[in-house]
């Protein structure tokens, strides 16, 4: 059998010394920095993304990824030992799991959350071996409409749906559109927004940008403030093992929650995080006790925990073969693949069947690699926790400049990050989300350069984006969107005015 | 108290943000050749973003998010750093980049990475002098090591001028 041979390949692949090696590296480094506080996946990945730049793209994309899922694992520990969610797409996980820790079953909700992981992981790699041939069949008939209507689809998705205001995410998203056109224009050679400095020809650095936003400026906004909020005492007794009867009753939650995610982490817009909590919802809903949930019920741990994990597997698929990010961690990694010369899509698929297959094979080794390492490592996990942000943070801002530095060996980019890391302290503060940003800023110029192509072949004539039926169908999806969005703005205008009476009244 | 209110006037900033960088973009794009559907110039694009951007700018204040309100009356009772504490913490961070950058370009890795490391850890008012001084010694021999030796970052340790 065809697929067979290919993940058979993609295992002999995965399993070669340099390959396991920066996997098993990946995913330590991930683990960790899902458990330390006050440290995203986005800005670690951004950190350590320089670090890939001698390596073999194989090796590069293994570890990034590894990077991504292990903070899946870790996220969810501190969640259930200090009701700190590391990642946001763990914040449901507090609800149920530091309940859990505080009757002393810190040990079988550790163990829940690391199987269901597993399990949730493992569907979800199962569905991106099953599913992304198909969908690279389909998008082998995608012109330069479809792609513009499918890219815009994920920017409007990815931005209305995310947390937050969904105008403020679509500004973004625009602003990201923007600063990804600064640099030399491809079809004519102009520069554009370059106002004359030579450093900004080439545009700015996918790496400075995102260090900028998410390292940088999350610094400026924790600092005094992490460490003040936060009085780690002694923790609760660490163990992993399973209470009778837990595994039983976690069965379908794990079941449901990974086809939550699995879905979720596929559509564009959505990822781990949505799905995590819809798995909660839909596990308070189906449960005969509800009033258990939110105070310890294991369920409340295990469905959510499948669900973003196997969401964190699936976003891959449009990722790999259609070249359309649905996150901003994804985005992220487009831009890797990008950096390395791999332009992705679904010639990549086929061109690059090594790196896809490999990929694949190397989630499954990555996650049984992060059951093994968990089981004895949680004690050194919760030890971790106390290290200090005010040693963290000086540490960490070596890493990013040293990283920008290393990108383009000068000082220039170095402070093109301090720019952006205040421009996006100044976001935190008006409250625009930077993710959707960093969306626009990958997809701009694929956007850019689609719309311009559509147009040319259809000789400007802007019916080519709804006579096509794939282009249609994305072009409709959008509307909806916009029609949802309107009917949420009125509906969120009158509950603001509802809180300005109720306070005033107070 | 008054965070509906706050929230509204950021929002009002947020948008006004927005639609600036907006005209902006506008102001600039115009002087490219802009072109026309079938053959855009490399200012149509950027010409749209700043449309959108204008509009998108003008809807902001118009459409308070009750989450991001309700957000903000439990961040208020969290403790918070004070302005004289976050302004430190701010400008000892961006200093010491300032200062990773100048150092960097006239005497080489390791003064710059001391003086980054020693400068952003006194930003956080729990170090003192002391801890920032060994924190800043240990990354320094850590960047040596791993980055110059290990790695041959192209940085030359030390220089002059």
């Amino acid at each position: 059998m065809d697929l067979f041979d290919n993940v058979l390949h993609g295992f002999s692949v995965a399993l070669q010394w340099e390959n396991l090696l920066w996997s098993l590296f990946g995913v330590f480094m991930g683990n960790m920095i899902g458990v330390l506080p006050g440290m995203g996946v986005l800005a670690a990945i951004s950190i350590l993304l320089p670090l890939t730049y001698a390596m073999t793209p194989v090796a590069a994309l293994m570890m990034l990824a590894g990077i991504y899922y292990g903070a899946q694992y870790g996220g969810g520990i501190t969640c259930i030992l200090l009701n700190l969610p590391g990642t946001p797409s763990h914040a449901v996980t507090c609800l149920d799991g530091n309940p859990l820790a505080r009757q002393g079953k810190s040990g079988s909700a550790l163990f829940m959350l690391v199987m269901a992981s597993f399990v949730g992981a493992s569907v979800g790699i199962i569905i991106m071996i099953l599913f992304s041939p198909l969908l690279v069949e389909v998008a082998f008939q995608f012109g330069p409409a479809e792609y513009f209507s499918m890219m815009m689809l994920g920017l409007f998705a990815g931005a209305t749906l995310a947390k937050g205001s969904a105008i403020k995410g679509i500004a973004m998203v625009f602003l990201g559109l923007l600063l990804g056109v600064v640099g030399t224009d491809v079809n004519t050679g102009t520069i554009r927004y370059g106002f004359g400095v030579i450093e900004l020809s080439d545009g700015i650095p996918l790496v400075a940008l995102a260090m900028g936003l998410f390292g940088l400026a999350d610094f400026f906004a924790n600092v005094n403030r992490i460490g003040k909020a936060t009085t780690v005492g002694a923790g609760p007794k660490m163990s992993v093992r399973p209470e009778p009867g837990d595994i039983r009753k976690s069965a379908m939650p794990i079941a449901r929650g990974s086809a939550i995610g699995a879905v979720l982490g596929i559509l564009p817009g959505t990822g781990a995080t949505i799905a995590s909590f819809m798995s909660y919802a839909v596990e308070k809903r189906v449960s005969k006790t509800p009033k258990r949930f939110g105070n310890g019920a294991i369920e409340g741990v295990a469905g959510p925990e499948a669900a973003n994990n196997s969401a964190a597997q699936t976003s891959f698929i449009p990722t790999m073969s259609l070249g359309i990010p649905g996150d901003s961690v994804m985005a992220l990694m487009l831009g890797a693949l990008i950096i390395h010369g791999i332009q992705p899509g679904p010639q990549m698929v086929t061109e690059h069947a090594d790196l896809f297959w490999g990929l694949i094979a190397s989630f499954w080794i990555g996650n049984i690699m992060l059951v093994v390492m968990n089981l004895p490592l949680i004690g050194m996990w919760a030890r971790l926790l106390k290290v200090p942000y005010k040693y963290l943070f000086p540490s960490a801002l070596f890493f990013v400049c040293v990283g920008v530095y290393s990108t383009n060996n000068n000082l220039f980019d170095v402070g093109m990050v301090l720019v952006l890391g205040l421009v996006g302290y100044l976001f935190l503060k008006l409250r625009f989300s930077p993710a959707p940003l960093l969306l626009g800023f990958v997809l701009g110029p694929m956007v850019e350069e689609n719309f311009r192509r559509a147009l040319l072949l259809s000789r400007g004539s802007m019916n080519v984006f709804i006579d096509r039926p794939i282009s249609a169908g994305f072009v409709y999806a959008i509307l909806a969107l916009a029609i949802w969005l309107a009917y949420s703005t009125v509906r969120n205008r009158k509950r603001v005015r509802e809180l300005e009476r109720a306070q005033a009244g107070a | 108290m008054g965070s509906t209110i706050f929230s509204r006037k950021r929002d009002l900033w947020g948008g006004a943000f927005i639609a600036l960088c907006g005209a902006l973009t506008i102001l600039e794009a115009t002087s490219y050749n802009v072109g026309e559907l079938a053959r855009m110039g490399p200012g149509y694009f950027p010409l749209m973003i700043g449309c959108f951007l204008v509009a998108l700018g003008i809807l902001v204040p118009l459409s308070p998010d009750p989450d991001e309100v309700q957000e903000e009356l439990i961040e208020e009772q969290l403790p918070q750093p004070t302005r004289r504490e976050r302004l430190r913490g701010m400008a000892c961070i961006a200093g010491g980049i300032a200062l990773f950058i100048i150092l960097g370009s006239f005497l080489g890795f390791l003064p710059a990475t001391f003086a980054l490391v020693f400068v952003s850890a006194l930003g956080d008012t729990s170090n003192s002098v002391k801890s920032a001084a060994i924190l800043a010694l240990a990354m320094t021999v850590f960047g040596a090591v791993v980055f110059s030796w290990a790695l041959q970052l192209q940085f030359p340790m030390l220089r002059w001028g």
